[in-house]
């Protein structure tokens, strides 16, 4: 069964619009109140040979039986391929009739591609149009995860102003196939044999991310009809978002595939296999320029860099500088390509070595530069679109070798000592009130109490480099939350149903950062939080312990809307 | 930038030159964009036939009656209609190359692969797919078209 949501909301008076093959006469539709195709300009949006327009609208409907579809066909008939431009203007269909149709969210089932980072295509302005109208826009993150080496997602639903879906099997495991990504997959839901019906009334299963992503169309207009329902208003995307991901369920065994090699498994002792990256990835979040001085600066922090990015026709050379402080050997690997690109290194002097293969082909060099400022500079030599990945490798030539049988230490050193904090002041509940914790060991124990009139305390404390922090909230009396928020507002919800303990772990950058205890039920408890600090650049990763395994959520509908329906005065 | 084309499928070029083909008894066409009239892609057939194959204008319309009996026949121009059945299940990235003609012992079997198009826009689903090609009547031996073969990678 798709959704485990029993309750009375159904999507009644909310629209979803399906931008996808049009009608089919195979698969069909309840509550169709427009259709038009885009692909052929007309009116007539039934598809005569594809099917998957009234496939996917099928599984939104499932979830959310009383929805209203709105069909645009944007591939041709005898067409398994769909143009971008008649896709952007299904967008701006929408944007100039949201308000008509009372459009809560728009449905994407196609893309191509595997990025890292959110890219920009002709559609992005609608997209973000769409965003502030509060229409929730949910894109398939993609069916092409074996043909790719790296972790990335459908070009289409790499904004930051969409819903990036990927699917997940029944037993909550992400699909062989579906493609994902740390910073960029927002949810997960269902996309493995996914039961619709025949107009002769058999029941074929269907598989894709494709029928993942209705199903967050589909909640949204649950949650919405249930905002309009309980607070007057709908709520906003963000907020949309913060609901499922904070109700969601835990996706299961991933890995975290950052380039051919560079991945790193271990296995936990219940038997969940995470991974994660040694190097310092950089993913730039300004496009580098195509010359020296708009190269974009690498601060390397690591032995280990991988580079990610892209270039293209009007963007066709990336340039990256860095310096190094000591003669230094430094192994350039380029890979990951789809065009023909060079990989350049230039002095500061104008020195040059070239980095230079015909075709679509690794390039690998290596060379021992002395202590100075280096550019590296990345040509697409037929001016095509590629990602590209950047592998350095760099030996410091000035620190001797390691010796290699090094003499057993017998003492263990000592752990620091755990340093108690019961605070003086009541902590208040708020960002602004929040109790400053002064960190002078790397074994935090902070003990205090909730209560009906005090039900949030707020912790406010500061990392000077990046750390990794375990997060573990024991001793309670009553159903207690602990939430994370960086200085900016984001935030990660250590949340579970019920007077149980929270642990989480979570790699920090160096910053302030606010932890709030908050009573669920403003019932009284005392609690205890246990932080363990390892600081991440001075230490050597744990094999058996992950240090960023990724926070994804497959989508819960009945909690959703349970959470809701109960804490919809926090959405006002 | 995104590659937005939809790819048309592309054949690789022929080495015989036309006077030797037609002189040619037994002899192997390599299939070119020219020979193809026109393309159609589909997913769930009502069909389970795995090819067809239509040489005049009444067979043409049986083969879109069997691939689908909701829609139009598309106008039938002279030539061979090919449908193949690509596969269950299968990415919407995955196309179909025609690579060649073999004529032998006056049959002659038409040879096909699977290619995969990653710049391919399409839907994010795995479907039962199908095509259609509609070929030249001027391609050589084409009238005595009677088999299909998928040539594995």
């Amino acid at each position: 069964m798709l959704s485990n949501y029993q309750g009375k909301y159904t999507g009644a008076g909310q629209t979803v619009v399906v931008i996808d093959t049009g009608l089919s006469n195979t698969y069909q539709n309840d509550n169709v109140v427009y259709s038009y195709d885009f692909a052929n300009g007309d009116g007539d949006a039934l598809s005569p040979d594809a099917h998957h327009g009234g496939m996917v609208a099928q599984v939104a409907q499932q979830v959310a039986s009383d929805i209203k579809i709105i069909h645009l066909k944007v591939f041709a008939d005898n067409s398994q391929g769909a143009y971008t431009n008649h896709i952007e203007q299904a967008l701006q269909w929408v944007v100039a009739n949201t308000e008509t149709y009372n459009i809560t969210a728009v449905n994407l089932s196609l893309g191509s591609g595997n990025v890292q980072a959110p890219t920009t295509w002709s559609g992005s302005d609608e997209y973000e149009q769409l965003d502030e109208q509060g229409v929730i826009v949910t894109v398939a993150s993609g069916n092409s995860a074996q043909s790719y080496s790296t972790d990335g997602v459908n070009t289409l639903s790499s904004s930051e102003s969409v819903f990036s879906v990927s699917a997940v099997n029944s037993n909550h495991e992400f699909t062989y196939f579906s493609q994902q990504h740390k910073d960029l997959t927002d949810i997960a839901a269902l996309g493995k044999d996914v039961t619709v019906t025949k107009e002769d009334g058999s029941t074929p299963s269907v598989s894709g991310t494709s029928f993942s992503a209705p199903i967050i169309a589909a909640t949204a207009a649950l949650v919405q009809e249930a905002a309009i329902d309980l607070l007057g208003h709908k709520i906003t995307d963000e907020q949309f978002m913060d609901l499922i991901q904070k109700t969601g369920d835990q996706v299961q065994n991933y890995n975290i595939n950052t380039a051919q090699g560079t991945t790193y498994s271990s296995t936990t002792p219940n038997g969940l296999t995470y991974s994660y990256p040694l190097e310092q990835v950089i993913a730039p979040e300004n496009d580098p320029k195509g010359y020296k001085s708009g190269a974009y600066a690498l601060d390397l922090t690591s032995n280990q860099v991988l580079i990610q990015d892209s270039v293209s026709a009007y963007d066709d050379k990336d340039f990256y500088k860095f310096t190094l402080n000591s003669e230094t050997k430094v192994d350039f690997l380029l890979t990951n390509l789809d065009a023909d690109v060079d990989l350049n290194l230039h002095s500061e002097n104008g020195g040059m070595h070239y980095g230079w293969a015909w075709g679509n082909v690794d390039i690998e060099f290596s060379k021992t530069l002395k202590a100075g400022t280096y550019y590296l500079e990345v040509d697409s030599y037929d001016h095509q679109h590629t990602t590209y990945d950047i592998e350095l490798n760099l030996k410091d030539l000035s620190t001797p070798e390691p010796d290699p049988s090094p003499t057993p230490d017998p003492t263990t050193p000592e752990p620091d000592p755990v340093q108690v904090i019961a605070p003086e002041n009541d902590p208040k509940g708020y960002k602004s009130g929040a109790y400053a914790l002064d960190l002078t060991s790397n074994q935090v124990l902070i003990q205090d109490s909730v209560s009906a009139y005090d039900d949030k305390d707020f912790y406010k404390f500061t990392l000077n480099s990046e750390t990794k922090v375990d997060f573990l909230l024991t001793n309670l009396d009553a159903d207690v939350d602990l939430n994370l928020h960086s200085e900016n507002g984001g935030m990660h919800y250590g949340w579970a149903w019920g007077n149980v303990d929270i642990e989480f772990s979570k790699t920090l950058k160096a910053g302030t950062y606010y932890l709030e205890v908050g009573s669920y039920d403003h019932q009284y408890s005392d609690y205890d939080i246990e932080l363990t600090l390892e600081d991440v650049l001075g230490s050597e990763p744990d094999p058996t312990t992950p240090t960023n395994p990724v926070d994804y959520k497959e989508v819960n509908v009945a909690s959703v809307m349970a959470y809701f329906e109960e804490n919809y005065v926090q959405y006002a | 930038m995104l590659k937005l084309t939809v790819f048309i499928l592309l054949g690789l070029i022929s080495t015989i030159a036309p006077s030797q083909q037609h002189l040619a008894k037994n002899s192997t066409i390599e299939i070119t964009p020219k020979q193809i009239k026109q393309v159609w892609q589909g997913s769930y057939p009502d069909t389970e036939q795995a090819f067809i194959i239509a040489h005049n204008k009444q067979q043409w319309e049986q083969l879109w009656h069997l691939i689908s009996k909701q829609r139009k026949t598309p106008k039938y121009s002279g030539g061979v209609g090919v449908y193949i059945f690509i596969g269950q299940q299968l990415p919407s990235n995955i196309e179909v190359k025609l690579l060649k003609l073999k004529h032998r012992n006056q049959e002659t079997n038409l040879y096909w692969k699977k290619a995969e198009n990653l710049n391919q826009l399409g839907v994010t689903a795995f479907l039962d797919s199908w095509v259609v090609f509609l070929l030249e009547e001027t391609t050589p031996h084409i009238d005595r078209l009677n088999r299909i073969t998928e040539e594995q990678h």
